[in-house]
């Protein structure tokens, strides 16, 4: 809570203290009176800036590197496998994987979990209700979901996510429905993420779906691919109707459904305005019906289900939610802490016919991030099922090198036609789909780890910086490091807040002298090269101190300038 | 040694001592930024791995984090008195451009006193009010929090720190506090013999900087050439 103010992530870049900028001025001002002095103010520019010029020492590069590691994470022990409270919870490779306790409070339900395992979740106590066993098969058949809607990375916000190295759009989201404090460090804070999360029922369920509306804006719900009515607040749900009448802020309201045919839906806010392409969507799985299965009914996080329910045919499941963002959209509610000004930017002067996406996530987050989260870990000889949302405005090409995928009919179940490896799968907006990945019975004749990708060349950026976007990998076991990252390369220059501000060229680490930015450009004062080493990190514009290497320098030569006219007034007053 | 030669000298002196001050301002501020941060009173986190265990409380219709009626927070020698107070929360108290509110500004006790607190939460969706600065020795984390769940009251206590100030109230939802969720807590009196500041988040000083040692430095190296003269 203290820290609240700050929230400084620790795989954010860091701020230069005053200090520092302080000593690096000062240090300007001292060259430049010395130059100027002993040489005269024509030689200045040239000196200051060869000086400036001078390769910075190899720790000053690593520590830029240094910024954030490839994978920060304190609590190891949640990737294996594990047995919570009675829920088998399968192994995550995944250098972050979902919290266990949030993964068996939703088996169990979190008004029947026990109470440590529902306190160290961080859910509340009816975000996930599960209640009567109506067919007798041994698991519930009425489950009450209560999410609320947020805005993530809004104005002066206190929850900053990174989607990328320093890249944090504004996005809204419906996030499981928690308790107490909802900042940084905290298990409510964790579950509070892009994007909103997967949400799992059997076929005859009932499911009684509340949004809390704690956000600013108005919100409703609609639900693409589902074959049932819908009933909200005792009425049959009307989409017209929710366009006068949506969940308003500070007000609630419960849509209650019961799929019959299994198959991967969706829910989404139809208010007027861009909630959809906000954030406010999600993935609604309907999984066959079976005897003594509890399915885990919320997915939040990087997409491995842990519990799968439906594992029958397939070694695991991922659900993989696809996402591409307009900066200008996503930027209108980190402008503004006026609720009338947000709606009128979001409704008004933003035109979402002129939309062009920026940012392509996977599960929330862009590459490197996704190797953080999405990795899809396998094992020989196995077969795993991707259930895929595209909850973009674009069609979504989606293909795995070097893997086939079978494609499923349009949100159904079951593999019906066996892809090429080398034709993506095309989604429309707003389709989902089942895809199924089998790896070969010897791990010599597969791959190591190969991309799962959009590969439109602007969807493997990040705002046009690639790599970047939704990509992320089917990687062998063996391919893995222990933290789940991939170890057949080195990828921790990506993991930089500077390689995506373009200040780090692309090449720049396997050749400097060839490949960096020309001295004029990027770096205008760089004009030597230091790179020999296997891994260089770049140091960002500014050096430590952040500030623009121009900057430094005009002020060092203006102060110099000033302190030689003081020297001489003040010799010439004296005398 | 010619006059115009002389001149030169006096300059080049002047301006090395100039650059020197300038040298040592610097590094007084950056010695000085360390003690700057330390010197913040708050720096404790409510995580689970953090140094101090927040005390969280389900209660009927929500939960308390830090609720504390009876231990005395650092500074006072004695509860001096209870207060009770209600706090309305909800869209019907949001101004215009916000999102939600308090039916308050600010709530004002004195110090040492216990505050019994009734957080009436008006909307379907919870509210919070989370009282941030206090003691951590008293306070795991710093705060208090009473968060209603959902519509209906919530009731909690604690005792106000010894020392006067305003210390940050408001709800930590995304974006409740820029929409309006912000009521902080005015603590008045001396409740005890400690001395009194006020613990906002830029408290503990600053770096001096540069400038007035620049000046007193440039009067000096011009005393001292006027003296040499």
């Amino acid at each position: 809570m203290a820290d609240r103010p700050s929230h400084a992530r620790s795989d954010t870049a860091p701020m230069p203290s005053l200090a520092a900028v302080g000593t690096s001025v000062a240090v300007a001002l001292l060259v430049t009176s010395a130059v100027v002095a002993g040489i005269g103010v024509a030689g200045v520019g040239a000196a200051a800036g060869s000086t400036a010029s001078t390769p910075a020492p190899a720790s000053v590069a690593q520590s830029a590197q240094a910024d954030e590691s490839v994978c920060e994470f304190d609590r190891p022990s949640w990737r294996a496998p594990q047995l919570v409270a009675g829920v088998r919870v399968d192994a995550e490779r995944a250098c972050r994987p979902d919290d266990p306790n949030v993964v068996a409070a939703s088996v169990l339900g979190t008004n029947e979990a026990p109470a440590a395992v529902l306190e160290r979740s961080g859910l509340a106590r009816d975000a996930v209700v599960k209640g009567e066993d109506r067919d007798g098969d041994g698991d519930p058949d009425v489950v009450e979901v209560t999410v609320e809607s947020l805005s993530v990375n809004g104005h002066a916000a206190a929850l900053s996510r990174d989607v990328a190295p320093g890249v944090t759009p504004a996005m809204w989201v419906f996030a499981p429905k928690t308790r107490g404090i909802v900042v940084p460090g905290t298990a409510a804070g964790d579950l509070v993420r892009a994007p909103s999360p997967p949400i799992r029922v059997e076929t005859g369920d009932t499911l009684r779906f509340t949004v809390e509306n704690t956000h600013y804006l108005p919100q409703s719900l609609v639900f693409p691919g589902v074959d049932a009515a819908v009933v909200a607040n005792g009425s049959r749900a009307d989409d017209l109707r929710a366009l006068d009448d949506p969940v308003e802020p500070g007000e609630a309201r419960t849509y209650e459904l019961t799929p019959e045919e299994p198959g991967t839906d969706a829910y989404r806010s139809s208010a007027a305005g861009p909630n959809a392409a906000m954030g406010l969507a999600g993935m609604l799985v309907v999984v066959p019906n079976a005897s003594e299965n509890r399915v885990q009914t919320l997915n939040v996080g990087g997409g491995k289900v842990r519990h799968p329910s439906e594992a029958l045919a397939h070694d695991a499941v991922y659900d993989l939610h696809y996402q591409a963002i307009d900066e200008t959209l996503h930027e209108i509610p980190r402008r503004y802490d006026d609720v009338r000004a947000i709606a009128t930017a979001v409704t008004r002067t933003y035109d979402a016919t002129d939309a062009t996406p920026d940012y392509y996530l996977a599960n929330g987050r862009a590459f490197p991030y996704t190797l953080r989260e999405s990795v899809v870990a396998t094992e020989p000889n196995a077969s795993y099922a991707l259930r895929v949302f595209n909850a973009g405005d674009e069609t979504l090409p989606l293909h795995a090198h070097g893997y086939d995928l079978a494609a499923a009919s349009v949100g159904g179940d079951e593999a019906s036609s066996a892809t090429r490896a080398s034709d993506p799968v095309a989604l429309s907006p707003s389709e989902r789909v089942t895809l199924t990945v089998g790896t070969p019975a010897s791990p010599s004749s597969g791959a190591g780890v190969r991309l799962l990708h959009d590969p439109r060349t602007a969807a493997d950026t990040t705002d046009g910086i690639a790599p970047g976007g939704s990509a992320t990998v089917v990687a062998l076991r063996d391919a893995l490091r222990d933290d789940g990252i991939p170890d057949t390369a080195n990828v921790s220059r990506y993991f930089d807040a500077a390689y995506y501000t373009g200040d780090v060229p692309t090449w720049r680490h396997l050749d400097d002298s060839r490949l960096a930015s020309p001295p004029a450009e990027l770096h205008p004062n760089r004009t030597t090269t230091t790179a020999d080493s296997p891994s260089p990190a770049p140091a960002p514009s500014g050096g430590a101190t952040g500030l623009p290497d121009a900057v430094l320098l005009l002020a060092g030569l203006v102060a110099g300038g000033a302190l030689v006219a003081a020297g001489v007034a003040i010799g010439r007053w004296t005398t | 040694m010619t006059g115009r030669r002389c001149r030169r000298v006096s300059a080049l002196v002047a301006v090395a001592a100039v650059a020197v001050v300038v040298a040592g301002s610097a590094g007084l501020a950056l010695a000085a930024a360390p003690v700057s941060s330390a010197g913040g009173e708050v720096s404790h986190h409510p995580t689970p791995d953090g140094d101090a265990e927040p005390e969280t409380r389900v209660v009927e219709n929500g939960s308390t984090v830090n609720a504390n009626g009876t231990v005395l927070p650092p500074g006072c020698e004695a509860i001096q008195g209870e207060r009770h107070l209600t706090v309305d929360a909800g869209r019907e108290y949001a101004a215009d451009g916000d999102a939600f509110g308090y039916d308050l500004d600010s709530v004002t006790a004195p110090a040492c006193t216990r505050l019994v607190v009734t957080l009436a939460n008006h909307d379907d969706v919870r509210h919070q009010w989370v009282v941030d600065g206090l003691p951590i020795e008293t306070y795991p984390g710093g705060y208090v929090a009473i968060e209603a769940a959902r519509r209906g009251s919530v009731t909690a206590a604690f005792v106000t720190p010894s020392r006067p100030g305003t210390y940050e109230g408001l709800s930590t939802l995304p974006q409740h506090e820029q929409n309006g969720m912000r009521l902080p807590l005015v603590v008045t009196g001396d409740a005890s013999s400690q001395p009194t500041t006020t613990p906002t988040s830029d408290a503990g000083g600053s770096a001096p900087g540069p400038g007035p040692l620049l000046a007193l430095l440039a009067l000096l190296a011009a005393g001292l050439l006027a003296a040499r003269q």
